[in-house]
């Protein structure tokens, strides 16, 4: 390795430390998530629309159908998850859980995006289509 | 050597990388590394684009990109994963002709740029596909992670590219890698 090829890789390690450090001001700035999740929502878009928003604090299970397939939200002690899918690469699924105000679930080939977000961000359920446990 | 010749020579090299870099996309489906970012892969397939830049024209490396993509794209690929696969091939290839113009840059830093913008291009095409910026938040680690894909494949590469003989004459006898 060249001294110009490690200084393009100190440039980009740094670079990317420096974006998490701001992303964790700026999640920090937001207020951090309750262990149990109150005050926080979670909301669902797909294909860049709200498809529903629930309160973070309170289990339940959502279904969300779109004309790209099927997924199962689970929320459940101040987290949530994605419990199943339809979807051909998983990686929704295998995201894991998220509980923080910055964290994402995302399923790219159903374009469905599970975000945690302040209880300002939108207080009204308005899951059409919802199969709420 | 005639130059037909030559052109047949030139047939010949990229379809025979057209069909290794197919192999690569084949093992990749076979054994996908799973680190739960959606669209981090090693792509191992770039190990193809990499060394072709080295001896052939960058038009031609495209032409072997491009087979790849749409090729593995329609063989095992779902649903939107071809234009992922598309917005990174396009974007890591960009990047990695531009970087070879650098003096100083080697095989490995040309690698690393391509590995960097592979994921950045995959992050742009999500984020316009989802239509939801908050998929930005995946930047730092996908750069991070391009960045080590980048120079895996960029070491990999430069072994290669010392061992490969073109017309019986070593790449590395007549230019810096
Ligand atoms: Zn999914």
């Amino acid at each position: 390795m060249e001294r110009k090829d490690r200084m393009l890789g100190a440039a980009a390690v740094a670079a990317a430390l420096l974006l998490m450090f701001l992303m964790d001001v700026c999640s920090a700035a937001r207020g951090y998530v309750p262990a149990d999740g109150a005050g926080w929502n979670v909301r669902i878009c797909a294909d860049g629309e709200v498809w529903g928003i629930w309160p973070l604090d309170q289990d339940r299970e959502v279904g969300v159908r779109t004309e790209d397939g099927w997924n199962k939200v689970c929320i459940r002690d101040g987290s949530v998850y994605m419990e199943e899918a339809d979807c051909p690469d998983g990686y929704c699924v295998r995201q894991g859980h998220i509980q923080s105000g910055l964290d994402t679930i995302v399923c790219l080939p159903h374009k469905l995006v599970v975000e945690i977000v302040d209880r300002g961000d939108g207080q009204q359920e308005e899951g059409a289509d919802v199969i709420a446990r | 050597m005639s130059l037909q010749d030559k052109t047949v020579r030139k047939v010949a090299y990229c379809a025979m990388l057209a069909a290794v870099a197919m192999i690569f996309s084949y093992v990749e489906v076979l054994i996908p590394i799973d680190l739960g970012i959606p669209g981090a892969k090693l792509g191992i397939a770039n190990l193809v684009t990499v060394v072709g830049l080295y001896f052939l024209e960058p038009g031609e490396v495209l032409l072997i990109a491009a087979a790849r993509i749409f090729l593995s794209g329609f063989m095992f690929g779902s649903g939107m994963s071809l234009v992922y696969s598309l917005a990174g091939g396009a974007a890591s290839l960009a990047a990695m002709v531009l970087c070879k113009k650098i003096k100083g840059l080697s095989v490995i830093g040309v690698s690393m740029a391509g590995g960097i913008f592979h994921n950045a291009g995959q992050l742009v095409a999500a984020i316009l596909v989802v239509k939801d910026l908050r998929l930005s938040f995946y930047g730092p680690v996908l750069l991070l992670f391009g960045t080590l894909t980048g120079v895996l494949i960029g070491i990999a590469s430069k072994k290669v590219l010392l061992v490969v003989r073109v017309e019986g004459q070593k790449i590395t006898e007549n230019r810096w890698i």
